[in-house]
């Protein structure tokens, strides 16, 4: 019997420490990205609001709002946490690589904080800004297509068809950084033009430091085009 | 024909002169508002809560319902959007939310954060608006209250909180939380009831 949890606790640490496998690539090389892999990152200027539950290892979630305006093809976005209760607790504008903390309480005003929000919003809404190097079919549905990044991660965006894909986020040594999921949420998807927002998106940090975000959407506006 | 133009305008005056007064009523001085709402032991009130933000184009709104019972119980629950309730009782303040369909607490550290407005709710509802050294109250003509924060760490997240009471003692219309020139919360309240009984399990975790 006490077999079983050591075999949880394998299985756990084998699925903790996923590594990049090599798939098997479309040759020749891809020249551009195919419509199931932009499926995930919106066009246009969008105004997203989201119930966001934060999960630190072995602690109870935490529930904020966010709010984010963002405009993927100018590479800008600002972003409001606030409190159910509407006490903003961080507001950050990022563009084109800079960062300002606009306001906010600590501990959400420190660099931490900041840095790794801006990084986990840059995976899950903006398209990878590296180089596309593989697009592979792992089943009749899903396409993967392969990025690499001027410091040297990878990034893989697996589309699974409207509101179900994933991104994977792997340090250069191979190791599993960040894995996002987006679902059909329980309130529904939200239209906008040709894309759909999807109505849940999971985000799990990897590592030591490891945190979960689970993002429902409470609203969706496209604001232009 | 003069002494009835005469009398008429009177009768208007005193009209005037009483309806002055009974909206003045209980607002006039905070011994006045303390005298008012001390037979209150109960407040349930539906709220309606607009965030207005200079980057939303339009606020976001939710509403809930609230429910005080004196002397430190209050239950300040969201139904719309995202459900959450947070729960003052004894001293402890927890707040759970609704996810994938089942409740759970909620661990996050800006609970510390809305601990201190609660209080200040809770002030607020037994309608002790001047007893928080925090703040400095102004109680202004038209039913309004000012409360400014005297602390820079509190100046920092809060401008200014106003209040507008109702002609009906005890009775707050709305509240609006100024955070700065681009971000406020307005809270309107609607079907507030007093001392209606309130059901003690509702300030506990169920």
């Amino acid at each position: 019997m006490r077999v079983v949890p050591w075999l949880c606790l394998v299985v756990l640490l084998l699925s903790g420490c996923r590594s990049l496998s090599e798939p098997e690539p479309v040759s020749p090389p891809p020249t551009a990205v195919p419509a199931a892999c932009q499926l995930p990152f919106l066009s246009g200027v969008w105004q997203l609001t989201h119930a966001i539950e934060a999960t630190l290892p072995g602690r109870q979630p935490g529930l904020m709002i966010g709010v984010s305006v963002l405009s993927p093809a100018d590479e800008t976005f600002e972003s409001v946490l606030l409190t159910v209760e509407g006490m903003v607790v961080f507001q950050a504008r990022y563009e084109q690589g800079r960062v300002e903390i606009e306001g906010g309480i600590e501990p959400f005003r420190r660099d931490g904080f900041a840095d790794g929000l801006i990084e986990d919003f840059k995976l899950v809404f903006f398209q990878p800004m590296g180089r596309l190097t593989t697009v592979s079919m792992i089943s009749a549905e899903a396409v993967v297509c392969r990025y690499r990044l001027s410091d040297g991660d990878q990034v893989e965006v697996i589309g699974r068809g409207a509101n179900r894909w994933e991104i994977h986020q792997y340090h250069p040594s191979g190791s599993l950084r960040r894995t996002v999921e987006a679902f059909p949420g329980d309130r529904g998807d939200v239209e906008g033009g040709a894309l759909a927002v999807p109505g849940k998106i999971r985000l799990t940090a990897h590592g030591a430091f490891g945190y979960a975000l689970t993002l429902r959407l409470i609203e969706a506006q496209r604001l232009s085009d | 024909m003069t002494f009835r133009k005469a009398t008429s305008e009177c009768r208007w005056l005193f009209m005037l002169f009483i309806s002055c007064f009974w909206l003045m009523g209980w607002t006039d001085s905070w011994t006045h508002i303390r005298t008012e709402t001390a037979g209150i032991e109960t407040v349930t009130a539906r709220f309606v809560q607009t965030k207005h933000l200079k980057i939303l184009s339009k606020p976001l709104r939710s509403e809930g319902i609230i429910y005080y019972q004196a002397p430190d119980s209050l239950r300040w629950e969201y139904r719309t959007p995202q459900p959450s309730v947070t729960l003052t009782h004894r001293g402890k303040t927890e707040r759970y939310f609704k996810t994938d369909s089942r409740w759970v607490r909620d661990a996050g550290s800006n609970l510390q954060v809305m601990q201190y407005i609660l209080v200040e709710i809770k002030h607020w509802l037994s309608g002790r608006f001047d007893e928080n050294p925090g703040f400095q109250p102004e109680l202004k003509a038209d039913h309004r209250i000012v409360l400014t924060p005297k602390d820079q760490a509190v100046a920092a997240m809060i401008e200014r909180i106003e209040l507008v009471l109702s002609a009906t003692p005890g009775v707050i219309t709305t509240v609006t939380i100024f955070e700065n020139q681009d971000s406020y919360t307005h809270f309107v309240f609607e079907d507030t009831r007093l001392n209606d009984p309130i059901d003690p399990l509702l300030f506990q975790r169920r």
